[in-house]
């Protein structure tokens, strides 16, 4: 039996693996999977009369364990200590009989190995920390690239830096390298290309039908420019960079009447619909949309996008491309990648730029971060998923 | 060092104690087992996100 967190990326690779028995911790997932043709439970199927029973008994042990501990906020800010010394209880208290049932309910199901798709947020770290304390193997497929950044905090101090997963399946070098220096064990590592990235391998399709689809002009360049959103598990990400980039993106672009835009915001940052506004207060006419990111990279003439994210990898794929990052920060040992600071100017003589000359050789930003795009990723890992579970 | 440098060293030194805190905190609490599994470890993504937010607006309220 494989358990597997919810990531729609995996259904490649769990067809491969249908023949052995799957179970997810979504019931959602599981329609995906069984609506394709491969069989699937959901870890709720396990759920008995028994595993409640102990875990309502763990959640109130657990309480009342929590209510009584008198925390140390040693090396913590007054605001901090605050949080700590009060809120804690309440904080576990909705949370404890979840966290608990979920053990027993694993216990119970006893599956061969676990899959998930990242080992940080709650669930997926806890059947990790489940599969560690039960001698479990637990492959940990990223859902994405971290990438370096001049202001990153050093090793250690970012949540991203923990591993609980007892092996990881990466994208490329650099992402090797990576789990490394927060001391994975490189004989549990695999570079296989990343299932999300096996896309990439096939046909991206022709440029003018993507202006079609996105009523854009074929003969007219086309700027498309992804945003981002607040990432508040490093402070790095409770900064203004994401209100002040499109600003000064806009500004720029107000500049450019004669070039075609496509803003695509981050599908977990519900923040469309400000984009759309801003941009329409701008006087700029910008197609605004958080979905069709492979239509919208296919229909573009060069890609700027906010701080660093993985969209820049996808992008380098198409080879035809000029990459620019704004902010600053982003890629800071790539020199194939044009950084920028949030400045209007700057941001219009660098997408002039882009769109004068030739495109950047990228084959190496490729190999560095997303290894090979063969569109086998999927199967590799499968294949690996196989041994650990036999 | 400019105020916002300034800003942004304290940021990176307030978020390792955060860390430090929750995963030391984790490891000294072996009440909080379930048959045997330290959950505990699994709330600090959330855990990280509330104290980040608290010492900013702290910090931004002292400016």
């Amino acid at each position: 039996m494989i358990l597997t967190s919810f990531e729609p990326h995996f259904i490649p690779l769990l067809r491969k693996l249908k023949d052995l028995e799957l179970v997810t911790l979504h019931p959602q997932f599981t329609k995906m999977l069984t609506d394709g043709d491969v069989s699937a439970k959901s870890i709720g199927d396990f759920m008995d009369g028994d595993v409640q029973s102990k875990a309502a008994e763990d959640a109130v042990r657990l309480l009342t364990a929590v209510a009584a501990t008198k925390f140390s906020a040693n090396g913590l800010s007054p605001a901090s200590s605050t949080l700590v010394g009060t809120k804690l209880p309440v904080y576990f208290y909705p949370r404890l009989m979840d966290a608990a049932m979920m053990v027993h309910v694993l216990d119970k199901a006893k599956p061969k190995l676990v899959l998930v798709h990242n080992d940080v947020e709650p669930m997926p770290r806890l059947v990790a920390l489940w599969a560690k304390a039960r001698g479990v193997p637990c492959l940990h497929v990223p859902h994405a690239i971290y990438l370096e950044h001049d202001e990153r905090t050093p090793v250690g101090t970012d949540i991203h830096d923990l591993i609980t997963a007892s092996d990881i399946a990466v994208a490329g070098p650099f992402q090797q390298e990576w789990y490394a220096e927060r001391g994975a064990d490189l004989a549990h590592m695999r570079q296989t290309g990343l299932p999300q990235f096996d896309r990439l391998a096939v046909s991206r399709g022709e440029r003018m039908m993507a202006c079609r689809l996105f009523k854009l002009s074929p003969v007219r360049p086309v700027v498309v420019y992804t945003s981002s959103w607040r990432q508040d598990t490093n402070l790095l990400g409770c900064a203004d960079a994401v209100e002040e980039s499109y600003a000064a993106f806009l500004a720029a672009a107000k500049t450019m009447p004669d070039l075609q835009y496509i803003v695509k915001t981050h599908p977990r940052g519900r923040n469309t619909d400000e984009h759309a506004k801003k941009a329409q207060e701008a006087g700029v006419q910008a197609a605004v949309t958080e979905q069709h990111l492979d239509i919208a990279l296919n229909a573009a003439d060069m890609l700027v996008n906010v701080g660093t994210s993985n969209v820049v990898l996808e992008a380098a794929t198409i080879k035809r491309l000029p990459l620019v990052c704004v902010g600053g920060g982003a890629f800071p040992n790539d020199p194939e990648v044009v950084k920028v600071k949030a400045e209007p100017v700057a941001i219009a003589q660098a997408i002039q730029n882009g769109l004068r000359n030739p495109p950047p050789e990228l084959d190496k930003l490729i190999g560095k971060y997303l290894g090979q795009i063969d569109g086998q990723a999927s199967e590799r890992v499968a294949e690996w998923a196989r041994e650990l579970h036999a | 060092m400019s105020d916002q440098q300034a800003l942004l060293s304290d940021l990176v030194k307030a978020q390792a104690e955060h860390l430090h805190w929750l995963e030391s905190y984790s490891r000294n609490q072996p009440s909080l087992l379930v048959a045997g599994v330290d959950i505990l470890p699994m709330f600090n993504y959330e855990l990280i996100q509330y104290l980040n937010h608290v010492y900013l607006q702290e910090r931004l309220a002292q400016k």
